[in-house]
């Protein structure tokens, strides 16, 4: 049961950097900071798709990683 | 305790006033000018203010019949119940959002034009940083907003009124150029004015301030319709006239998008002092929009947690300032991510998409209320039903349509991202509604799929089947990921089941 709750933790706080991580690449990507567009060499409908695929990585990462951080704080 | 009804016609209309005027006025003439209409503009704000009069015709008889805290949240949910409201709320609360970034994005932009005068070499960098420091003035009047702040909306609007007046006056003697309007139609002419009329219209559609403070009206029958028309009526001339001085002041080909069309039009009428006075209304006016837009998004977010559409976390108060800070900061930060786009255009396209979205769906809801209610109390009627609630859904949705029937990538951009952030709400109000089992069932198989997509593509990537082309990740990395999603998967399936148990034990 303790180690079960501990890996909720630990996989949900991964999770969760893992959504934040995708989030900030995406923006870096989608708004072009540092030159990360020509930096990659991607075609601007390759650059689109990827956003599109960061964010939705994002939403179920911190979606999940949340859930899973609830179910320590509730067990506690 | 229930709050007395206490305002008149006059405070009303200040009411109005205040809601209509302020920072777009300083903002949303550059693009449509410059970029969209040229001098036609003076045609795009007559439209304008003709589609926002006859929207508001629809808001007198909804607000005058339901004088109630909730304002076009009430008259839809009256009309069509839970789920339509929350989506029109969705969308106002969207318009809320985009709309502060715009004000944030405008004060930057105006301080940035203040110190081309003070601290020329400044200018630069804050032109070049527009972005960031949008995302800091946030951060500022955030915690000022959590920390309680008073408004001066009446002080602000009247100091704002008389400055246009100087400025139109000014204008006036200081001499007009020519102001060539093409005396032939052409469609390319016409598409950029409804392109433009889409794009200004948030200068207009403040007016409908006035009916979230309905509950404290005085003979609210007769004052609330009155006092929406007189705003509506009021601020279609002086838009028209101020955007006529500035025309007449400013040739389309004189200056770049960058610089402020209404500062640098009072810059040549008054001198170095007009370009530091409008300047300082432009960031006043922001501020004080900032802090509205900020308050507004909470109030809407707390209404839809209050009705168990969003989590009650929203309704939580600071225990020693009073106010709702989560609603807020989890509001702001929304606002942040948009304003460091930093690009006007977009979101003066999105805050707009929102709030038509909005009245078409307020203008179907007084069809139906007009049919499924008959015998409603209605101390004003819309006049020329059904012609004129008709008209408000046709020429809201075809404000929405011309400016992406056009091309523009601005509009474009701002409708994807309007839907994006849609679809998220939705996808929020769907998880709260289907309830934490079922949604931890869901999560579960969906870590499930990720992980075991994961541990395939890592299989064929090892295989030399497929490359990674856009991050080539090391195979440890992949693997990692894979296990993660795998055990969250696994952790999601059976805790979701021992829960119920306890439920239902």
């Amino acid at each position: 049961m303790r180690g079960r709750k501990t890996l909720a933790l630990v996989v949900g706080a991964t999770q969760t950097l893992l959504a934040i991580t995708s989030l900030v690449l995406a923006c870096v990507l989608y708004l072009d900071f540092f030159n990360s567009q020509s930096l990659l060499s991607q075609t601007q409908e390759s650059l689109n798709l990827y956003v599109f695929g960061l964010l939705t990585l994002s939403f179920l990462s911190v979606s999940s990683g949340l859930f899973l951080i609830v179910e320590w704080v509730e067990s506690r | 305790m229930k709050k007395k009804r206490e305002m008149g016609l006059l405070n009303i209309v200040m009411l109005g006033l205040s809601g209509a005027i302020g920072f777009e006025v300083f903002v949303l003439l550059d693009y449509a000018y410059f970029h969209l209409a040229g001098p036609n503009i003076i045609w795009a704000l007559l439209f304008a203010g003709v589609v926002n009069l006859l929207i508001m015709l629809s808001y007198c008889e909804l607000s005058a019949a339901m004088p109630e805290v909730g304002g076009e949240y009430t008259y839809i949910k009256t009309a069509y119940g839970g789920y339509v409201a929350f989506i029109s709320g969705c969308f106002r609360w969207l318009a809320s959002v985009f709309m502060a970034a715009l004000a944030a994005v405008t004060f930057t932009i105006q301080f940035a034009f203040l110190l081309a005068i003070i601290a020329p070499e400044a200018q630069s960098l804050i032109l070049t940083q527009i972005p960031l420091i949008s995302v800091l003035v946030i951060v500022a009047f955030g915690a000022l907003e959590i920390r309680g702040t008073k408004r001066l909306g009446s002080v602000i609007v009247v100091a704002l009124i008389a400055l246009f007046l100087v400025f139109i006056v000014g204008g006036l003697i200081y001499g007009l150029g020519p102001i060539e309007l093409p005396t032939e139609p052409t469609l390319e002419n016409f598409s950029g004015v409804l392109a433009a009329t889409g794009y200004v219209f948030p200068m207009f559609f403040g007016v409908r301030a006035i009916v979230a403070s309905a509950s404290l009206t005085k003979k609210p029958g007769r004052n609330l319709p009155k006092g929406i028309l007189l705003s509506a009526l009021l601020i279609v001339p002086l838009y028209i006239c101020i955007a006529y001085v500035a025309v007449g002041v400013v040739a389309p080909e004189e200056i770049q998008m960058s610089v402020p069309l209404l500062s640098y039009a009072a810059g040549k009428i008054m001198g170095v002092s007009g370009w530091i006075l409008f300047s300082i209304a432009g960031m006043v006016a922001s501020i004080s929009a900032l802090g509205t837009s900020l308050t507004v998004q909470s109030s809407i977010a707390r209404g839809m947690s209050r009705d168990g559409y969003l989590p009650k976390i929203l309704l939580k108060v600071h225990p020693r300032l009073g106010t709702y800070h989560v609603a807020i900061i989890s509001g702001s930060f929304f606002v942040m991510l948009l304003s460091a786009t930093g690009v006007v255009p977009f979101l003066g396209y999105a805050a707009s998409f929102g709030a038509l979205l909005v009245f078409a769906v307020v203008n179907l809801s007084l069809l139906k209320l007009r049919r499924d209610k008959p015998n409603m109390e209605r101390p004003f009627k819309t006049p020329g039903y059904p012609v004129t609630p008709f008209a408000g859904i046709l020429l809201s949705i075809a404000l929405l349509v011309f400016p992406l029937l056009i091309g523009d990538v601005n509009a474009i951009d701002a409708l994807i991202s309007g839907i994006g952030l849609t679809a998220l709400v939705v996808l929020t109000y769907y998880l709260r509604m289907v309830g934490r089992y079922r949604t931890k069932i869901a999560l579960g198989g969906i870590n499930l799929g990720v992980g075991i997509s994961l541990a395939v593509l890592l299989l064929l990537v090892e295989m030399g089947v497929v490359e990674l082309v856009f991050l080539s990740l090391p195979s440890y990395i992949l693997l990692f990921f894979s296990l993660v999603f795998l055990i969250a998967g696994v952790l999601h399936v059976t805790t979701s089941s021992r829960g119920r148990k306890k439920r239902i034990n």
